[in-house]
């Protein structure tokens, strides 16, 4: 039996019948929190994670797939680390159709490879906020975000000019 | 502030009484509005939190009053308090979650913070099952539909 629970703050939404599963690592049962402090906690979750958290519920996915929640998730974690993504390295072309790349975040030294579905050699021009730029030289330039495979393309040069100046006056501080 | 040295007390759900300052009891910002509210009573139910929750939400204001009462607030001060709030929230899931519920209802924006900031910490790597489990949630999916959204995560970060 559980010990005396905390507090009863809030009514225990979700009796045991919601409960699925077994926890083999949790041997106390925990507090339900409601959605709005859960999303307080997702707010504080790096991309990737969330991306995998998608799966959870359907109120999960459209949680996080709201523009408001996203735009806040953004904002904190910018507070809270600065670039996300600092450093982009070509360093193979294995199939002919994806070329690879090591991305690299300063804070955490954390780096990992990812596949870009288009081929030839990319100049990175810089990142921000997830997002990476790509001057290439055959193909058509991309602005590319790497956790949620979003990428536009675009062979308008002004476009391309715009991006460079965004990220200029990012880095030239 | 003339009345700073009032003390008040907060009652845990078993009745039990903690005597704070008026400071102390005013970050909790339900306290606030209600002393604002013309709330005279030296002493206020708390009656959603236990002694065990309440105490820890006390020591924690009681700390970031004292280090917020300091004149030309120090860094070494500020280090000292990352540090304090490092340990205050290194307890297991179970209290981390009645902490969590208590400073959201008690409006402590501070231990809200870090709490949520905890849990973000611990839940990071998990994997779906996990957080169900974690925090009693009931899979509303179709195994057809999660295979969906799942295969949706499979091109970013491919090792």
């Amino acid at each position: 039996m559980l010990k005396k629970r905390h507090g009863s703050i809030l009514k225990r939404h979700g009796s045991d019948k919601r409960r699925r599963g077994s926890s083999s690592s949790l041997s106390v049962e925990l507090e339900v929190l409601p959605h709005d402090v859960i999303e307080l906690i997702l707010e504080r979750l790096p991309v990737e994670s969330l991306r995998r958290f998608r799966s959870v519920s359907k109120k999960w996915i459209s949680t996080i797939d709201s523009p408001r929640f996203q735009s806040r998730q953004l904002n904190l974690r910018r507070q809270s680390r600065g670039h996300d993504l600092l450093f982009v390295a070509y360093y193979e072309d294995p199939p002919d159709d994806v070329a690879q790349h090591a991305l690299g975040s300063s804070s955490s030294c954390i780096y990992r490879t990812v596949k870009f579905p288009f081929p030839n050699v990319l100049l990175c021009y810089g990142s921000c906020d997830g997002l990476v730029c790509f001057f290439c030289i055959h193909t058509p330039n991309v602005v590319v975000n790497p956790a949620t495979r979003w990428h536009r393309n675009s062979r308008s040069q002004s476009i391309l000019t715009d991006c460079i100046y965004y990220f200029e006056s990012l880095f030239s501080v | 502030m003339s009345e700073s040295n009032k003390k008040i007390s907060l009652i845990s759900s078993e009745g039990e009484a903690f005597e704070v300052s008026e400071a102390v009891a005013r970050e909790f910002e339900i306290v606030a509005h209600m002393l604002e509210d013309g709330c005279s009573g030296s002493s206020i139910p708390i009656t959603t939190v236990d002694s065990n929750i309440l105490g820890k939400v006390i020591e924690y204001c009681t700390k970031h009053v004292e280090v917020g009462n300091v004149e030309g607030n120090s860094e070494k001060a500020e280090k000292d308090l990352e540090e304090f709030d490092k340990r205050f929230i290194a307890v297991e899931m179970n209290t981390l979650f009645s902490l969590i519920l208590a400073a959201n209802y008690l409006n402590v924006k501070g231990l809200l913070n870090i709490g949520c900031q905890k849990v973000a910490d611990t839940i990071k790597d998990m994997k779906p099952e996990e957080v169900r489990s974690i925090f009693n949630i009931e899979n509303d999916y179709t195994p057809a539909e999660e295979e969906v959204v799942r295969k949706e995560n499979e091109w970013a970060f491919q090792p």
